[in-house]
């Protein structure tokens, strides 16, 4: 398994802040699995931009607020 | 833990009990040189028909329990583990071949000789086995790069 690139994400907060929605029901509104979201937000897995832009459109945010590129940190 | 996921601990559970009973049966006969086409053909189908109602009856019973839909497609981090395991599962494929079936080759005299009875047939069996068994192995590594990368992934 490749190391994930340098790319934080905010979806447990934004999770949190829409009236504490579950990974389910994250999982559900964007066609994936728990276990998939679960990786997604703890960095283990690098979603593709489709999936990256259904997250955001879920929250109703932009992808910046979504996803985030540590700066400096290139592989 | 993913349905994907469990679907795997059930291929290679099964796998690792129906087919290795079957080898290390065959491998003893032919060890003590009783080569029986006839015993053969049945314990095959008869480990054949086990792996098969296992995997099917464990599957169903674990796609119900976890209320998912069997055919449901995989999403995009299922499908890059499934790629990943298919090519590694080829990779071991293209070298297990050649490392199995070359020395069966070379060894092919021998093999009639130590069966004076049926040295075709039992030429014959040994490599339909050493076939099978390189299919098998095979099945494993795919599926336990299944489940390696679901658990880095978890």
């Amino acid at each position: 398994m490749p190391a994930p690139p340098p790319i934080t994400n905010t979806i447990r907060r934004l999770r949190f802040d829409a009236s504490e929605m579950t990974q389910q029901q994250l999982a559900d509104a964007i066609g994936m699995t728990r276990q998939t979201v679960a990786a997604i937000e703890q960095n283990k897995y690098s979603p593709s931009l489709e999936a990256a832009f259904r997250i955001a459109e879920v929250f109703g945010v932009p992808l910046d607020e979504v996803f985030q590129w540590k700066t400096g940190e290139t592989k | 833990m993913s349905l994907r996921e469990r679907l795997a601990w059930i291929a290679v559970g099964s796998t690792l009990i129906v087919w290795g009973y079957y080898f290390v049966a065959f491998w003893i006969d032919v060890a003590l040189r009783q080569l029986d086409g006839g015993v053969l053909l049945t314990r095959f189908l008869i480990c054949t028909g086990i792996a098969m109602a296992v995997m099917i009856g464990l599957a169903i019973r674990t796609g119900v329990m976890s209320r998912k839909n069997m055919e449901s497609d995989p999403d995009e981090l299922e499908r890059q583990i499934e790629g990943r395991a298919d090519r590694i599962g080829f990779r071991f494929l293209e070298w297990l071949v050649p490392a199995a079936l070359i020395p069966c080759l070379l060894l092919t005299p021998r093999i009639a000789e130590a069966f004076p009875a049926d040295p075709a047939g039992s030429t014959a069996l040994i490599f339909a086995n050493a076939v099978l068994m390189i299919v098998v192995i095979t099945e494993l590594i795919r599926e336990t790069v299944h489940i390696v990368s679901f658990r880095i992934t978890a």
